[in-house]
């Protein structure tokens, strides 16, 4: 009968839900559906939401459990693992111990639709670490299990409160910003699906350095709360109302996404502005309001270069959120689906370009992770390096490529140059590979691991394929793996498809080869041009048979021609294919091309002129070098430079004597 | 004295004292090319034979510049000492600098041997008010900063947006510079008043040279800011020429070195221009303060002269009547003596009175027996001899050596036949 009941429901559901459907065809399986009516108390900061969870089991497995994330729990007390991972900071924010610090969810009660209460079966699990403290994962014994194909209704009872802003989620004053506050379900993976080697939960601890993973669903949610607050949230608005108590009701309805989450505050000024047919909505801070441009305009940029290098946005809208920075800097530079959280400081002068930054980097989660939905748990750099990758291209594209990131008092640096200085200048870039799990950086390198070098060797990729089969790559990725989820095999695999399309055998059967070493392994990249030498061509010595007699030729003369040598070492470990330019005096350049495999390899030439000058990688392909300064060899190296340094230093030193004599 | 007048005076000494501007700008030259030469060999050994330092003529170049620190760069670092020595010794060659400045710009001429001797004599004093100048910017930068943490960590959950705390560091900064200037004065104020009055009591220089700032707050400040002003338009200008010039050709790296070093000797050219303004300021009040001090003490001095002949006179009196009181001392003792000699004498005359009557008794009683004897020998002899002769009689006739006699006590003593 129960069984029937749900079947009836699973029907009726969607179609209640259908009836202000945002797409017309599903752009991804929908494997959950959250209908949520929520309401919050702006005095305690509690969220009280009822549930109605929908889940289809689409595996071919017979599921006996669920399991949830309840991540408002890493900020319950100090022993969760965020808390002991982090010692209570994050981002350089710490939580305080305030009694309304704190943040927590509770489950207070969970059965079947019109069914048996699983309430008793629920409890925390710590499938990381074993740290018994953590709550941040619930798991539900069911009574029946899920069949495949099947599909299983739940009606949720839950409390959650939010911290004062931290780590991404919480309030401050009268701003509020709601991430990963409601039970949200694992991922079920089957045994071959991504990286699964049996069918299981993929449902993670909150840890400090990890993200998220999730399915694609629908989530239509009613956000009750006092009237005079201004929202914002995944999808878009479809209704609202103002209720007899007085409070305001709002309907949000997103599809085919993988999170919710929304944002309330009565200081937000509400800007609208388009981009073709998508819609982009500003809630900016008051006093940020001389920042609005930045922030369309680099969305804008971020839209136009995504949807023609990439793949189409397909959702109608994108909500940007400038949190106040007094108190609410913990929940800015964050991505959810079609709402990303920005950071923008009163006063930052334009040549900053933190806001523009930022902002796009967030939209382009939209895409890797958004869309591309790989575990950022256990794949970091599938996202966080392909969003950098693209961070620094729509950066360097619209702002200009020496001056994108700062152009300001004189200095000027491209974000593509900033990031690759976020890996080659670490103190010790082979602390850990680029395929470790975001939670298994223990002593450190998570940020220059993860964002900088996998997206100094996606430009290395691009300087080495070419920057039209790069593209075609990222084409082919998205367009496959879009609103599924992809690992980092799938991502070689077109990688290594669109290559030989486009190239054949030019670099290998594959490009294995590069990928274990700048994914798999840890060695740097680094050549030298250690030496040219010239040396004058002279006629032999010593005796010679001529016309039946030996003639004795004890002067050697000139033969107004040179040998010329090009010495290479290479001194890491990690072996690219490089190009290397000679330039003769006489103005003739050639460019030369060598495997770079062997430690040292050398070029000659003879001729009448002498090699000036030469450069390994003149196009700056291999950004993953980390030392370009010996990448070239002069024999008569300018001195200009030297001097003009010269004279600024001089200069610099002459002033800073001077500014101390002052106080004689 | 009206600051614009202070202001020009000490431009147009300043050009009076052009070998000081030069003195300055070269031991400031010497210093930063101590380090300047090192890091030209540092970068030329750095890069060696490498292109990548081409991108530089440019502008800046992170990439390079980056990759430079990280590697062949690292050894920049070893000139951090050299720099900061650098620094160290130019404030010590700057104090010592001072002395001869002030020393110069005090007779308003310049002479290298006052220079010298005053850049010796004052350096001590100098040294001395530097540390105690360093303290109070120290304690300064506390007094605001430390009250500005506190005013944002109060004010904090009370705030909604970062533009208060923005306000709220840019009034520290403001408060900060302002304080930072207005110890630059009161140091520079201090060092003309330990010329011009030649004292060794720095503390008390300082003191005075304080209330001289704050008593005449509007004219000292306002003198400092119109040269201030005066250095940020130079500033300004180099700026302008670099936008202009730039440093991306050689002629432009040529055309620069000059400019720069024209700047820099602007800049020890605001540094005589600050300090004579500053003196011809204090001069002007510190003379009109002297001449008042001269004529008061001119009265003080007349005063202190009738009082010390008042005094002198009180003393020779007292000298006098001390004179006297020991002459009338001696008469009393004279007198005293007097009387006991009169006592003495009295008791002498009674004696002799005694005596004589005695000598008169006996005498009688002698004569009356001598007359009876001879009396009875005249009678006897009269009629058989009659010649005179003098009975022998000891107690009744003896010689002055045989008057002596004895008193009660046992002591010889003369009696004396008056």
């Amino acid at each position: 009968m129960k069984r029937l009941i749900i079947i009836i429901l699973i029907i009726t559901l969607p179609a209640a839900l259908k009836a202000q459907e945002i797409f017309t065809k599903p752009l991804s399986n929908r494997v959950v559906w959250y209908n949520m009516d929520v309401s919050l108390n702006t005095e305690t900061k509690i969220i009280d939401g009822v549930l109605e969870l929908t889940w289809r089991n689409i595996s071919k497995d017979t599921i006996e459990e669920l399991q949830f994330h309840t991540y408002l729990n890493a900020f319950k007390n100090t022993k969760s693992t965020f808390m002991k991972e982090s010692g209570g900071s994050h981002r350089g924010m710490k939580l305080g111990n305030n009694e309304d610090d704190w943040g927590w969810i509770d489950i207070n009660k969970m059965q079947l639709k019109e069914g048996a209460d699983l309430s008793k079966n629920m409890q925390y699990i710590h499938p990381d670490d074993n740290n018994k403290d953590d709550q941040t994962v619930l798991q539900v014994l069911l009574n029946e299990p899920v069949m495949p194909g099947d599909t299983i209704v739940l009606d949720i009872n839950f409390t959650s409160k939010l911290p004062a802003i931290f780590a991404r989620t919480g309030f401050s004053d009268n701003y509020f910003f709601a991430g990963q506050w409601f039970p949200k379900i694992g991922v079920y993976e089957p045994k071959g699906w991504r990286k699964a080697e049996e069918g299981g939960w993929n449902c993670h601890q909150f840890h400090l350095h990890s993200e998220f993973y999730a399915n694609f669903g629908v989530y239509q949610v009613d956000i009750t709360l006092p009237q005079g607050y201004t929202l914002g949230a995944t999808g878009l608005l479809m209704d609202s109302k103002i209720n007899p108590d007085g409070t305001e009701t709002l309907r949000w309805r997103a599809e085919d996404v993988i999170d919710f989450s929304w944002t309330a505050s009565q200081r937000f000024i509400d800007i609208k502005d388009t981009w073709e047919d998508v819609d982009i909505r500003l809630l900016i801070q008051p006093e940020h309001k001389g920042m609005r441009e930045r922030y369309i305009s680099s969305v804008k940029a971020a839209l136009a270069y995504m949807d023609q290098n990439v793949g189409e946005y397909p959702y109608s809208n994108i909500t940007v959120i400038d949190p106040p920075v007094i108190g609410g800097m913990g929940s800015g530079g964050m991505e959810y689906p079609t709402l990303i959280t920005g950071g923008g400081i009163w006063g930052l002068p334009k040549g900053l370009r933190q806001v523009e930054m930022v902002s796009i980097h967030e939209f382009i989660h939209q895409y890797f992770m958004g869309m591309v939905a790989s575990n950022e748990f256990e794949e970091p750099w599938l996202d966080e390096g392909f969003t950098t990758y693209y961070q620094t291209r729509v950066m360097d594209h619209t702002y200009g490529d020496k001056s994108s990131l700062l152009d300001f008092a004189g200095l000027r640096i491209a974000d593509s140059e900033s990031t690759r200085g976020g890996y080659v200048n670490m103190v010790n870039p082979k602390i850990a590979p680029n395929t470790r799990a975001a939670w298994e950086f223990e002593h450190g390198g998570y940020s220059s691991i993860t964002y900088n070098k996998a997206a100094t060797w996606l430009m290395t990729l691009e300087g080495i394929i070419g920057k039209e089969t790069m593209d075609k790559i990222m084409q082919t990725y998205f367009e496959r793996w879009k609103f599924r989820h992809p690992t980092g095999k799938d991502f070689i695999a077109v990688v290594n498809e669109v290559v030989n399309k486009d190239h054949g055998n030019k670099f290998g059967k594959n490009m294995n080869w590069f990928f274990d070493q700048v994914l798999d392994g840890t060695e740097i990249c680094d050549y030298k041009l250690a030496k040219i030498s010239n040396d004058k061509v002279t006629t032999a010595l010593g005796v010679f048979e001529k016309q039946d007699s030996k003639k004795t030729i004890s002067v050697s003369e000139n033969t107004g021609k040179y040998n010329s040598t090009v010495v290479i070492h290479r001194l890491g470990e990690v072996k690219l294919p490089v190009e290397v330019l000679i330039h003769f005096e006489n103005g003739e350049e050639v460019l030369e091309k060598w495997d770079g495999q062997d430690r040292s390899y050398e070029f000659s030439y003879t001729g009448k002129s002498k090699i000036a000058w030469a450069e390994i990688d003149p196009e700056h392909k291999l950004a993953m070098d980390i030392n370009t300064i010996n990448n070239s060899y002069k024999i008569e190296p300018e001195k200009k430079a030297f001097w003009k340094y010269f004279e600024k230093f001089l200069f610099f030193a002459q002033n800073v004597m001077h500014f101390f004599s002052i106080f004689v | 004295m009206n600051i614009f007048i202070a202001y020009k005076e000490g431009f147009k000494n300043t050009g009076k004292h052009l070998p000081m501007v030069f003195l300055i700008y070269i031991i400031n030259l010497i210093l930063a090319l101590s380090i300047a030469i090192p890091f030209f060999s540092l970068l030329k050994d750095g890069f060696g034979h490498s292109m990548a330092h081409e991108k530089l003529m440019q502008g800046f170049n992170y990439t390079v510049i980056s990759d430079f620190i990280k590697h062949p760069g690292k050894i920049l670092t070893a000139l951090n000492p050299a720099l900061k020595t650098a620094i160290l010794l130019f404030f010590i060659v700057s104090i010592f600098l001072t002395g001869g400045i002030l020393n110069n710009l005090r007779s308003n001429r310049y002479l290298a041997s006052d220079f010298f001797t005053g850049a010796a004599y004052y350096f001590y004093r100098f040294l001395r008010l530097s540390i105690y100048m360093i303290i109070l910017q120290l304690i300064f930068a506390v007094a605001v900063y430390l009250p500005m943490g506190l005013i944002i960590g109060g004010v904090m959950d009370s705030l909604t947006t970062e533009k208060a705390i923005i306000f709220i560091v840019e009034i520290a900064i403001i408060i900060h510079l302002f304080f930072m200037g207005l110890l630059i004065m009161i140091s520079d104020y201090t060092k003309f008043r330990i010329v011009l009055s030649d004292t060794n009591r720095v503390l008390a220089a300082l003191w005075k040279s304080t209330r001289f700032v704050f008593n005449h707050f509007l004219r000292t400040y306002g003198l400092f800011l119109l040269l201030f002003i005066s250095v940020a338009a130079w500033i300004g200008l180099y700026f302008g020429i670099k936008s202009i010039v730039g440093f991306t050709t050689t002629a432009g790296l040529i055309i620069m070195f000059f400019v720069q070093q024209i700047f820099m000797l602007g800049r020890s050219w605001f540094r005589i221009w600050l300090f004579d303004s500053q003196l011809s300021f204090f001069i002007s009040y510190y003379l009109s303060t002297q001449e008042k001090k001269k004529q008061k003490i001119k009265e003080w001095d007349k005063e202190a002269t009738e009082i010390s002949e008042k005094k002198e006179r009180k003393k020779r009196i007292v000298e006098e009547e001390k004179k006297i009181g020991k002459v009338n001392n001696e008469i009393q003792e004279v007198s005293l003596k007097f009387n006991e000699l009169n006592q003495k004498i009295a008791e002498i005359e009674k004696q002799t009175a005694e005596i004589e009557e005695k000598n008169k008794k006996q005498k009688q009683e002698f004569i009356h027996k001598q007359s009876k004897e001879e009396w009875e020998i005249i009678d006897s002899k009269s009629s058989k001899n009659k010649s005179h002769k003098q009975p022998e009689n000891k107690n009744e006739h003896s010689s002055p050596e045989n008057n002596s006699k004895k008193d009660e006590n046992g002591d010889e003593f003369f009696e004396l036949d008056f």
